[in-house]
């Protein structure tokens, strides 16, 4: 290589970073762009899981409320679960979930003695009552939470979240 | 036989090949180092945004299941409490835990490519109409408040 070679080789250089940069450039936006909607995929899924029992309990307490039959044991035990299930912010902020976890522990353990409740007040035996248990496993199978096999249900039951979350 | 004019003009055709094999290394060496950079831009930007994203969508997916889990509730306790005497109130129970189930809901039809919802939820509307009916029926006070 001659001196006058050195010109041109620093014209190539400076192509193979331009190309290099273009590459890397769009590689960036496109990867950006991928994540931030896999991002609202996860979003969207963990929002549903995390308000599903919740908007549960709110549809069963507002039937419990207008039917038939004494409420006065229930009237304050509704009225803090409604408060409490009111005052959720429905964003990720980490005060908002960790208020979250507090308000869904307290709300599970008042919407359970209602239904121990009415349990009594229906004299209805453990079999045939509603218990939070049962709600839950709705909800969970709604949610798509429940991992195990069920004997009877389709095999898809069995999927993870993880599939399911390829299947957007 | 060589022209004797190619003397005084010279070949076009060696420039064009030299040419040719210009674009075609130009072309080879955008290719190559492209390439590579695209490969370092994706890995590099690794989980940039996925935050961002999971962070924006999170409430409307609050909002989504909250008024899912209702129309649920309600039925549930309806269910409870007539769904032995009322098979259609039964069925609508069992079909609607099918129906309304994540995969479900939460399905590329129902959202834009940005994964916004377009317009209203169909599945949850039709449920809502189905919820009301059987509100009509047996809890008429809360009808109205299955739409909120």
């Amino acid at each position: 290589m001659t001196e006058a070679d050195l010109p041109n080789l620093d014209k190539l250089l400076d192509l193979e970073e331009e190309f290099y940069s273009e590459g890397f450039k769009q590689g960036s936006i496109e990867n950006v762009k991928h994540n931030y909607i896999e991002g609202k995929q996860y979003g969207l899924q963990v929002g549903f899981q995390r308000y599903l029992l919740l908007g549960q309990i709110k549809g069963l307490l507002d039937v419990l409320e207008v039917l038939d039959g004494d409420k006065r044991l229930f009237v304050q035990k509704i009225e803090t679960v409604r408060s409490l299930l009111s005052g959720l912010k429905m964003d990720n902020e980490a005060t908002s979930v960790a208020d979250y976890e507090n308000r869904v522990t307290r709300i599970k353990n008042k919407f359970r003695t209602i239904l121990l409740l009415l349990q009594k007040q229906l004299k209805s035996s453990p079999e045939d009552t509603l218990s939070l248990a049962a709600v839950e496993r709705v909800s969970l199978s709604i949610a798509r939470e429940i991992k195990a096999y069920v004997e009877g249900e389709s095999r898809d039951s069995t999927e993870s979240l993880q599939d399911q979350v390829q299947n957007w | 036989m060589s022209n004797p004019l190619d003397d005084v003009w010279g070949s076009d055709s060696e420039d064009d090949d030299t040419a040719v094999q210009e674009s075609a290394d130009f072309k080879k060496l955008r290719e190559n180092h492209s390439k590579r950079g695209y490969v370092d831009g994706i890995s590099e930007s690794k989980e940039a945004k996925l935050q961002e994203g999971f962070d924006t969508a999170f409430p409307l997916g609050s909002q989504i299941g909250m008024e899912v889990g209702r129309l649920i509730g309600i039925l549930q306790f309806l269910n409870f409490v007539h769904g032995k005497h009322d098979e259609a109130l039964h069925g609508d129970f069992q079909l609607a835990q099918r129906e309304l189930r994540i995969d479900k809901v939460l399905t590329k039809s129902m959202f834009d490519a940005n994964l916004n919802l377009i317009g209203e939820h169909r599945v949850i509307a039709k449920w809502k109409h189905i919820v009301k009916v059987h509100c009509d029926k047996y809890a008429a006070s809360i009808r109205s408040t299955v739409d909120s």
